[in-house]
């Protein structure tokens, strides 16, 4: 099967370039697991939560796929997050800035590496703040930062738990100092809901890189989950770590199995699990009635009240 | 004294001075000629303030990397009295880049917290070139907590190449140490001062730079990576470093112009390497001034005044800062080059149809 791959693989760009198209990337036909390296056929995985249909590892998806699969029949809402600036130095190096950043917004319809939606998961209701890290590698500058704080605000204001999907290089360095920043930033967020006894669960999604690892991602009274052992959670990737004192770092490091092991992750949760477990988790920490994935129908029509005004109450 | 690079007419007239100070040797002169040398000193003062007062970016960094630059231990020496070290974090050990302990200055008790590189290989090695260790971190927090319960402000110099990447680090925890670090500053209710004295590098700087009043030498840098790292990543060349640094705008007067720092302390012409001393004198006159702002204030105040300062970083910028009119020129000379490509297209197409037509009949 693999010459159909490689084929695939170099008529794609060429036959797309001929035609002048823009990339059609969720319609191809076959993607290969990043785990198993098996070639899998995309509407089996699509059918499986983006998980491979081979070794179950899940896959790289973008925001709004995962809330379609997060939220209660695939229904959210998106909020937009404040505009700020997107090059505060005008940044340039082989290439302008401003040109990927227009290029990015315009390939996934997103201003920037974050989104940000409120829904129900199991009818508990909850902010989520999910990360794209083919968004120029889902990089934390001045509008990520704010959309974090934003985020943590809009839970506190509708007293509502938070959850965040990082997957992310780390800072932006194109923002330089103004993205170091942000590291602060976001730990003031999620102190404003450990203020108001509100949970914030960081469900990892590989690879979570630098700043973010050292600010939120561990940032006080969170939950560290992993949806798989094999997702790479790290501080100092080991390009850096070579580059700056010339050690290898052991294979299976810097994974959420290992992280478990050392004391730096609180679970993993399997994607398949994560609307039963992380509703379970909040309904228990909320002192709430807990609901079943199944009888969601059945719940609505016991309930008069809403999933909002029970958290509100 | 070591020179830098850009620095060779001052290694010039200092060598000339040095040999109007000593005629005996040089020329048998029995007399010095005092006149002649306060006019090659005027002559040095006079370089070395053009040199220093036009420093970029990448001659900055080598100034604040400067192996002769004061480092924490000497400010600390020269800045404070009566200096308790206090060590460990009673979880596995001492990290010994990064100096703790309380002490007063001037009649105020402070806890001071100084990142350290060292000054010769012994002690670089000792002090692992002011990489901390997630001990390090631990250790600032546990005293944070106690300056927190003796109601006593902190201090903290910054001056590291950034928090140390290795694998005893990542897996005891270096990122939570940091994040948590953070946590701490954003949470102690007594004023932090923090002054950048040579490097601060990233999330190992940030950690203990979450504060109240963020001061910077005149010639340190503060960057979110090394102009060394952006160049090798950005520009996938480690030899693009000084564009790098220009372009990360990572000096004490870009920062404040950012509203990223709060104050620009004044160092000794030439750096503080050419005047340790005075520098120390110019550090502790903005500490105990600083300091004094923040008498009368409450606990509340000074965590609100915090946080503001962090959450309002960057907001102010303008909305796509210089971006809209530059990237709809992009646009539109991009679209009608599309156009034009499409046009040369059709056109070559009609004369290849043309010229086998005419060579078919
Ligand atoms: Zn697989």
């Amino acid at each position: 099967m693999n010459w159909i791959k490689d084929l695939t693989k170099k008529l794609k760009p060429k036959l797309e370039n001929l035609f002048n198209k823009k990339s059609t990337l969720p319609d191809n036909l076959w993607t290969n697991c990043a785990s198993c390296s098996n070639i899998i056929y995309r509407e089996d995985i699509e059918n499986n939560l983006y998980c491979c249909t081979n070794c179950q590892e899940p896959q790289q998806i973008l925001p709004r796929k995962r809330f379609e699969i997060l939220f209660d029949e695939g229904t959210y809402e998106e909020l937009e997050t404040p505009r700020l600036s997107s090059d505060p130095l005008n940044w340039s190096d082989i290439s302008s800035y401003k040109d990927k950043v227009k290029k990015a917004r315009k390939k996934f319809n997103q201003r920037h590496a974050a989104l940000l939606a409120v829904g129900s998961i199991n009818k508990m209701q909850a902010v989520v703040y999910c990360m794209n890290q083919k968004f120029l590698g889902g990089s934390v500058g001045i509008e990520e930062g704010e959309a974090f704080v934003f985020a943590c605000k809009y839970a506190v204001e509708h007293n509502l738990p938070f959850i965040a999907f990082p997957q992310t290089g780390g800072q932006k360095m194109q923002h330089s100092a103004f993205a170091l920043m942000q590291m602060p930033k976001s730990i003031i967020g999620l102190q404003m809901l450990e203020e108001k006894g509100l949970p914030a669960i960081i469900m990892a999604t590989s690879p979570v890189a630098g700043g973010v690892t050292a600010s939120w991602f561990y940032g006080p009274s969170v939950f560290v989950f992993a949806e798989s052992e094999n997702t790479k959670i790290m501080f100092a990737g080991p390009g850096v770590i070579k580059r700056t004192i010339g050690e290898d770092l052991p294979s299976g490091f810097q994974t959420a199995g290992y992280l478990l092991k050392k004391g730096f992750v609180d679970r993993i949760i399997h994607r398949k699990n994560h609307r039963e477990e992380l509703s379970n988790l909040l309904s228990i920490l909320l002192n709430l009635e807990i609901k079943k994935a199944e009888d969601t129908t059945d719940a609505a029509e016991q309930n008069t009240v809403s999933p909002q005004q029970i958290i509100s109450a | 004294m070591q020179y830098l690079d850009f620095e060779k007419e001052l290694e010039q007239l200092d060598s000339n001075i040095e040999n109007l100070k000593n005629p005996f040797e040089n020329t048998g002169l029995s007399s010095l000629n005092n006149e002649e040398i306060q006019k090659a000193q005027s002559e040095i003062d006079k370089k070395t303030s053009e040199i220093y007062q036009s420093l970029d970016g990448w001659k900055k960094t080598k100034v604040a990397r400067h192996s002769e630059r004061p480092k924490s231990n000497f400010y600390i020496e020269n800045i404070f009295e009566h200096f308790q070290p206090i060590s460990g974090d009673r979880l596995f050990g001492e990290d010994e880049a990064i100096i703790a302990g309380f002490a007063k200055l001037e009649s105020q008790s402070v806890l001071v917290l100084g990142q350290e590189k060292g000054r010769d290989t012994e002690s670089r090695l000792k002090r692992n070139f002011g990489m901390m260790r997630p001990e390090g971190y631990r250790k600032c927090i546990r005293l944070m907590k106690l300056a927190e319960k003796f109601k006593i402000p902190v201090i903290t110099f910054i001056d590291t190449p950034g928090a140390y990447p290795g694998k005893g680090a990542e897996e005891r925890g270096q990122a939570e140490a940091i994040a948590k670090s953070i946590d701490c500053c954003l949470s102690v209710s007594q004023p932090i001062i923090s002054v950048v004295i040579g490097e601060g590098g990233s999330g190992g700087a940030i950690a203990l730079a979450t504060s109240n009043k963020v001061l910077m030498l005149e010639h340190a840098i503060y960057s979110v990576i090394s102009p060394e790292g952006c160049a090798s990543i950005l520009w996938k060349d480690a030899s693009k470093s000084k564009e790098a640094a220009e372009s990360m705008q990572i000096t004490a007067q870009n920062l404040l112009g950012h509203q990223i720092i709060d104050e620009i302390i004044q160092e000794p012409l030439g750096g503080a390497h050419r005047n340790p001393k005075e520098a120390a004198i110019h550090i502790k006159q903005s500490l105990v001034e600083n300091l004094k702002s923040f008498s009368g204030k409450s606990a509340d105040e000074i965590l609100k005044e915090r946080k503001d300062k962090f959450l309002s970083i960057g907001t102010k910028l303008p909305e796509e800062t210089n971006i809209f009119n530059h990237e709809n020129a992009m646009y539109f000379s991009r679209k009608s080059f599309i156009k034009n490509k499409k046009a040369f297209i059709i056109l070559g197409a009609l004369i290849l149809v043309g010229t086998i037509m005419w060579w078919l009949y």
